[in-house]
C-alpha cells in the first residue's frame, strides 16, 4: 500500500468524525475508531474546534457536579413517611388518595339519604289520580249509576277524543244491554 | 405458620431495607434533582420510589446492578409524573398568571451560594428535552456506560449514543450563547 492509499484509508470526512466525537470523549468508541478520530483531529482544525466546544461544555457540567448543591440524604420527615407507609399500608393508601376517597364517601352518603327519603315518601314521585264521580247514567228506571271516571278520561271525552279507558272485552255478554244507548 | 414467620422476619427486612435506602438515596436524589430542577421535589419523588420498592420487594433485597437500574427507572417515571402535574398546574393558572407574582422554578441557579458556572450549567441542562437531559445526567453526573444507560432507559446502545451526540452538540452550541428558555425543551411530550 503506497502513501496515498494509506492516507486515503485513514481519511474520513469531517461529518463522520464529528458524529463520533461525543462517543470518543465519553470513551465509548472501540480502539480502531478511536484511533481514526485521534488521527483526524491531529490534521483537521475544524473538527478540533468542534471537539474543543464539546469538551468545554462537558467541563462546565462536571465542574457543576463538584459543587454539590443537591442534598445527599433524605430528610428525617421523608424517612419517617417511608417507614410509616411500610408499617401502615392502609393508612398510607388513604392518605395518598384522600381526595378521591372523600368524593366517593360523599356520593355514597348522598345516595343513601336519597333512598331513605324516597322510602318515607317525603318526595312523592307518583301522582295518584283521585276518582271523581262526574256523570250520572240513566239506566231506564234502575237506580242511576255513577260512572266514575278519572279527570283524564273526562277531559278526553270533553274534547271528543277516544276514550282513554281500557278496551272492553267485546266477546263477553253485556249485563245491561240497554246501557250507553 | 407463615404469618408468624413473616412477623419474625419483619425487623430483619426493615433493617435490610434501611441499608438499601442508605446506599441508594444519594444517587437517586442527585439524579432526580437534576431531572426536575427542584431539590425539594426530589425528596418527595425519592420517598415514593422507596415506598414502591418495599411494596414490590419479594424475598430478600438483592443489592445488584438490576436493583440500581430498577430504582433509576422508577425514579425517572416518578419525575416525569411530577413534571406533568407541574405543567398542568401551570396551564390551569395561566389565566391568572398576570395577577400572580412570577414564581421562578426552584433551581440551583436561584439558590444562594451557587457560582455563575453552576447557574449556567443548570440553564444549559434545563434547555434540553427531557430525554436528552436524562441521558446527559446519567452519563456525565452518574458516569454510567452506554450499556448501563440502555438498561435503565430501555434504549439501545446506538440510540443512546445518537441522542447524547445531539444533546452535546446543542450544549456545545449554546455554551457560548444564550440557550433557549427552560420549559421549551423540558417536556418533549414527557416521554418516558
Amino acid at each position: 500500500m503506497n502513501r496515498q492509499e494509506h492516507h486515503d484509508k485513514f481519511t474520513v470526512n469531517c461529518d463522520s468524525i464529528q458524529e463520533m466525537l461525543t462517543d470518543y470523549m465519553h470513551r465509548e468508541l472501540g480502539e480502531s475508531h478511536a484511533m481514526l478520530v485521534r488521527e483526524h483531529l491531529r490534521r483537521c482544525d475544524k473538527c478540533r474546534a468542534a471537539a474543543r466546544n464539546i469538551a468545554d461544555a462537558l467541563d462546565l457540567l462536571r465542574a457543576h457536579r463538584s459543587e454539590k448543591p443537591v442534598p445527599t440524604r433524605l430528610s428525617e420527615a421523608h424517612r419517617k413517611r417511608i417507614f410509616h407507609a411500610i408499617t401502615h399500608p392502609v393508612m398510607h393508601w388513604m392518605d395518598t388518595y384522600h381526595t378521591a376517597i372523600s368524593i366517593a364517601v360523599v356520593i355514597v352518603l348522598a345516595a343513601v339519604v336519597l333512598c331513605f327519603l324516597r322510602k318515607v315518601r317525603i318526595f312523592n314521585l307518583e301522582e295518584i289520580e283521585p276518582g271523581v264521580p262526574v256523570r250520572v247514567i240513566d239506566r231506564g228506571g234502575e237506580a242511576p249509576a255513577l260512572d266514575t271516571v278519572s279527570p283524564t278520561q273526562e277531559h278526553a271525552r270533553g274534547l271528543n277524543l277516544p276514550d282513554a279507558s281500557p278496551a272492553e272485552d267485546k266477546t263477553r255478554p253485556r249485563t245491561n244491554s240497554s246501557a250507553d244507548r | 405458620m407463615p404469618h408468624k414467620a413473616d412477623q419474625e422476619r419483619a425487623p430483619d427486612r426493615e433493617r435490610e431495607f434501611e441499608e438499601v435506602v442508605s446506599r441508594h438515596e444519594a444517587m437517586l436524589l442527585r439524579y432526580t434533582a437534576r431531572i426536575v430542577s427542584d431539590p425539594d421535589a426530589a425528596q418527595d419523588i425519592v420517598q415514593n420510589v422507596f415506598i414502591k420498592l418495599f411494596r414490590s420487594w419479594k424475598e430478600s433485597m438483592d443489592v445488584s446492578p438490576q436493583l440500581s437500574s430498577w430504582l433509576y427507572r422508577v425514579a425517572h417515571n416518578e419525575a416525569v409524573d411530577y413534571l406533568r402535574k407541574r405543567e398542568r398546574r401551570r396551564l390551569l393558572h395561566w389565566r391568572h398568571a398576570a395577577e400572580q407574582p412570577v414564581v421562578e422554578p426552584v433551581t440551583a441557579a436561584s439558590r444562594p451560594g451557587i457560582s455563575e458556572a453552576a447557574a449556567r450549567a443548570d440553564m444549559l441542562l434545563d434547555s434540553l428535552t427531557l430525554r436528552e437531559r436524562q441521558l446527559v445526567v446519567l452519563k456525565v453526573y452518574e458516569e454510567k456506560s452506554y450499556k448501563e444507560i440502555g438498561d435503565i432507559t430501555g434504549l439501545s446502545v446506538g440510540n443512546v449514543g445518537y441522542i447524547l451526540h445531539h444533546a452535546m452538540k446543542k450544549l456545545a452550541t449554546w455554551h457560548g450563547e444564550t440557550p433557549p428558555a427552560p420549559g421549551g425543551g423540558g417536556n418533549d411530550g414527557v416521554s418516558r
